[in-house]
């Protein structure tokens, strides 16, 4: 076979692509699989950005429920929910609940994420797979199961605490996992440097670790946070009588009530946690945490 | 040194370089976490198992005997065994589980390989542009689905409207097409992030070598990439897979009672009765495939790649 022939039946090139240079190791195949990608991936973006385009635009539409017709701007919508007092009780409420849940799991999470990066035990991977157990239980068995052991087997009475509990049990990976992923890629050295230099062990945590894991465990707790607040189904069955957003917005829907403000709420949350999220981004290595 | 760090140095090495300080340093780091833990998240699972092997009395009490009559009247219908519709229901949820998952690795593998390829501010700006539309609240996101679909809904007028089509697209209507696309939406970052982290620990100058001895990119991907990201497949499509499995709002919201999953019976039957004896047998195929992933998670991940969720 001539050269050129072997060239013409050479996997991954053609020769039409090697007789311009730029293109070597480039066939037609090739760049149709690159920006094929490229599409791929940006129609994907796209789409998910459906719900929230949809969210944030309508929430400032006057015939919020439908794009068309589409009647015009206004910002009737957010008075509407600033001024609706019962909504408004029941977001502090949701607030309330999602910090001192994310407190909880940080109290406990954080200590768990130093035993498991640290020390080895018997049982370590069975822990590690309890921690992240409650990331895979779906929100009905954990609510089902909850609401009978509240009820039947303890007798405690559904409300604020039953909640909390079952909030931080819900966002406790999300503090272990990140603190634990930092431990394992912090060069202890420092630390060793630190107690060669006379720090006592107190002190070392105090001025040393800690600092190292805080955007860890910050970034951690706001997800724990963002998840306990933004829950529906858990906090349905355990919560009782006690107002969430997410039951608030639920029986909006539910019973055709006018669910225009649900938008308003839902993009000052996402306008906060954007910010939050830039912010982190660039200051803190939060990035790195993915 | 002052006579406090002294102190303080003194009493720590007192206590926790003793030959049973190690175990203290343990118990107290792990201690409250295992024990809230076991508390309240193992406890109240094994006892849900338990009860569904018992059965209740007319005044809702749970008699503690050992039975099947739960899990009997679950499947044995009037047409004899698996012919109920709790059966029928178990099915469809799994179906649409598996196309969820499968939906999700379709479209979450180009996006997670180019945030692999990524680096610096691309990175940051496209892990933004993924991740923003994830911090909706879920019900307003739900809503949103709900106002896109339907017969009436933002698709279908918008198709009526420019005359692509004569009436509604009986696809968009309230059913399975639209949990479908709404769970694989909600799910969607778990698939990334999981297939993320598993790409950005392939070495890419394997990649590079296998071009330079003549692949094609396709060949790259088919041979070298899918291969070394197995593991980041199998955890994501678990995460996928089980929550999906027990979605309870969304096709209450999306099927508008056409057609049921799972988690929405079981959720209906014990906040409108209490039915602790139907609940507890019907959880446990819930709990089977979240158990078995569980184990599969157990065996084949590692604390490293699960950064991201």
């Amino acid at each position: 076979m001539s050269d050129k022939t072997k060239e013409r039946f050479a996997p991954g090139g053609s020769a039409t692509a090697d007789r311009f240079g730029f293109l070597r190791k480039t066939s037609l195949e090739d760049l149709a699989a690159t920006y094929g990608l490229y599409l791929f991936a940006g129609a994907t973006i796209a789409f998910l950005w459906l719900p929230l385009l949809f969210i944030v635009v309508l929430s400032f539409g006057v015939n919020s429920s439908s794009v068309v017709p589409f009647e015009g701007f206004t910002l009737a919508n957010y008075v509407d929910l600033f001024t609706n007092a019962s909504l408004m009780s029941a977001s502090l409420q949701s607030f309330v609940v999602a910090t001192t849940s994310a407190v909880v799991a940080t109290l406990l999470g954080v200590p768990a994420a130093f035993a498991l990066a640290r020390y080895s035990f018997r049982g370590k991977e069975a822990f590690r797979s309890l921690v992240i157990l409650p990331l895979l239980i779906p929100g009905v068995i954990m609510g089902i199961d909850m609401l009978i052991f509240f009820q039947s087997v303890i007798d405690l009475p559904l409300g604020f605490f039953t909640t909390v509990a079952t909030h931080s049990v819900f966002g406790l990976p999300f503090i272990v996992l990140p603190v634990a992923a930092r431990l394992l890629t912090f060069d202890r050295s420092i630390e060793e440097s630190a107690r060669d230099l006379g720090a006592d062990p107190l002190t070392v945590m105090k001025d040393v670790t800690l600092p190292v894991v805080a955007p860890a465990v910050a970034a951690g707790f706001v997800f724990a946070w963002l998840r306990s607040f933004e829950d529906f189904t858990r906090a349905f069955f355990v919560s009782g009588t006690m107002d969430l957003l997410t039951k608030s917005m639920y029986s909006l829907v539910v019973y055709g009530q006018n669910a225009n403000v649900m938008k308003p709420m839902a993009t000052v949350l996402i306008v906060l946690v954007g910010v939050a999220l830039v912010v982190a981004m660039n200051i803190g290595q939060v990035s790195d945490y993915v | 040194m002052s006579t406090s760090t002294t102190l303080r140095q003194s009493v720590y090495d007192r206590f926790f370089e003793s030959s049973y300080g190690e175990y203290a340093k343990i118990g107290i780091t792990a201690g409250p976490g295992v024990v809230w833990l076991l508390l309240l998240l193992l406890f109240p699972l094994v006892f849900l198992v338990t009860i569904s092997f018992a059965s209740v009395n007319d005044s809702y009490q749970i008699v503690y005997e050992f039975s099947v009559s739960n899990y009997v009247s679950l499947l044995h219908g009037q047409d004899g065994w698996f012919t109920t519709p709790f059966v029928d229901t178990f099915l469809l949820s799994l179906g649409i589980a598996v196309v969820t998952t499968l939906v999700t690795i379709v479209f979450a593998f180009p996006v997670a390989y180019l945030l692999a390829r990524a680096s610096g501010t691309l990175f940051k700006a496209l892990l933004f542009t993924i991740l923003l539309p994830f911090f909706t609240i879920y019900i307003v996101r739900i809503y949103s689905w709900y106002a896109f679909f339907g017969s009436s809904g933002i698709i279908n007028s918008f198709l009526v409207w420019t005359g692509v089509v004569s009436g509604p697209v009986s696809l968009f209507n309230y059913g399975v097409f639209p949990i479908i696309v709404a769970l694989a939406h909600a799910y969607f970052p778990y698939m990334l992030l999981t297939l993320y982290s598993s790409l950005d620990g392939i070495d890419y100058s394997v990649v590079e070598a296998a071009r330079d001895l003549g692949s094609s990119r396709v060949g790259v991907a088919k041979d070298i990439v899918v291969p070394l990201s197995a593991q980041g497949l199998i955890t994501g499509s678990i995460f996928v897979f089980v929550p999906s499995l027990g979605s309870f709002i969304t096709p209450k919201f999306l099927a508008q009672g056409k057609v049921a999953m799972v988690g929405e019976i079981l959720a209906d039957r014990i906040n409108q009765i209490y039915a602790i004896d139907f609940g507890s047998a019907g959880s446990i195929f819930l709990i089977i495939p979240c158990l078995i992933g569980f184990l599969l998670i157990f065996k084949y991940a590692d604390l490293g790649e699960m950064r991201g969720i």
